[in-house]
């Protein structure tokens, strides 16, 4: 599969090239997407977990989510 | 040295050659100090002004030839005017020449002269915004932006316009040191926030991150703007920071203001995404 692509512009040369990356430039950009899917793991449990804590927190007071808002106003 | 008039059969003097020849390789400088009308043998040199106050350079007519070219430089403070006396002089640019400005007079004929007028750098850079450097980029999964800081501007502004993102996911930025080298350790601190037409909000965070996240979605559309302003960037040991206000979050907005934790000497800026970009970008210097 071939390498992405970059663009890059010299704004003493006024020069832009687009190129495929290096391998080296390939690496970081992968290690890249992985930290950011890592990132999106943790917020996305995050957000799950306060649902579902929330869910529960409702479940014990015998409310719905409607009527807890209702009830706060 | 003047133009000259050679006849024929004339033996030519080292010194005569010499003098021509230094004309080519270091131009002969009628330096001035006091307004000035143009003489005959001032064709082919170069005239430099050099006064507080304001100045003018007179033309006239019937002292050059068609093809004959000068050059005038305005050295001092004042600004000094090429004034058609007897000859005409055609221009598309401004006839006055601020301090460092220069231009050349080309002699369509013995009446009439072209003046073109070229732009002194650090004339241009005293005020307002200049634009460094356009692009498009299309499909990109980085987009670098090279010694677009430097020390000639204190503040500048990044336009990007009409950005798409292929994943629909963040926009993120990195600053850049020499040439190209992505400044991507942990060292990025900053916050923001961004709203949906739907209501819907987010928090951004960068808190000792690998990058700076200007947006949590960058939607697929090509109708997304964002406007970055940057500072301490360009002009050695300083800690570069940027705020940016962006359309960025799907169709709503989003806001980010961050700092990099280091005293290197930031040059350029990358964008990137999870997907890849397509747009254009515009850097403007922006004196004090």
């Amino acid at each position: 599969m071939a390498n992405d692509k970059i663009t890059i512009s010299d704004a003493i040369t006024g020069e832009t090239i687009e190129r495929q990356m290096t391998n080296q430039e390939q690496s970081a950009r992968d290690a890249f997407l992985a930290e950011i899917a890592a990132e999106e793991a943790v917020a996305k449990a995050s957000a799950d977990k306060a649902a579902k804590d929330k869910a529960a927190l409702l479940a014990k007071l015998g409310l719905t989510a409607d009527e807890f808002k209702t009830l706060i106003g | 040295m003047a133009k000259q008039t050679f006849t024929t059969g004339q033996v030519l003097t080292a010194a005569q050659m010499t003098a021509l020849q230094l004309n080519d390789y270091n131009q002969t400088v009628n330096a001035k100090v006091a307004s000035y009308t143009l003489v005959a043998s001032d064709a082919g040199t170069r005239i430099t002004m050099s006064n507080a106050s304001a100045t003018t350079i007179t033309v006239n007519t019937s002292l050059f030839a068609a093809g004959d070219t000068l050059f005038i430089t305005n050295i001092g403070a004042g600004a000094s005017t090429i004034t058609p006396g007897t000859a005409t002089v055609s221009t598309a640019s401004s006839l006055i020449l601020a301090q460092y400005d220069s231009g050349t007079l080309y002699f369509t004929s013995t009446g009439v002269a072209i003046w073109q007028k070229y732009q002194g750098a650090a004339a241009g850079g005293t005020s307002g915004l200049t634009k460094i450097v356009t692009a498009d980029f299309s499909a990109s999964a980085a987009v670098q932006i090279s010694n677009c800081f430097t020390s000639t501007y204190v503040n500048y502004i990044i336009v990007l316009n009409a950005l798409g993102n292929s994943a629909g996911g963040a926009l993120y930025m990195n600053w850049m040191t020499g040439t190209n080298t992505v400044v991507n350790s942990g060292i990025y601190y900053g916050g923001g926030w961004s709203v949906k037409n739907d209501a819907t909000t987010a928090t951004i965070t960068s808190n000792g991150d690998t990058k700076f996240t200007l947006a949590p979605t960058v939607a697929t559309n090509t109708r997304q703007n964002f406007t970055i302003n940057c500072s301490n960037v360009g002009n050695g040991s300083q800690d570069g920071n940027m705020s940016s206000l962006g359309n960025g979050s799907g169709n709503g907005i989003a806001t980010f203001a961050g700092i990099i934790a280091s005293s290197a000497s930031t040059t350029g800026v990358q964008f990137t995404g999870n997907g890849n970009l397509t747009g254009t970008y515009t850097v403007y210097g922006l004196a004090k």
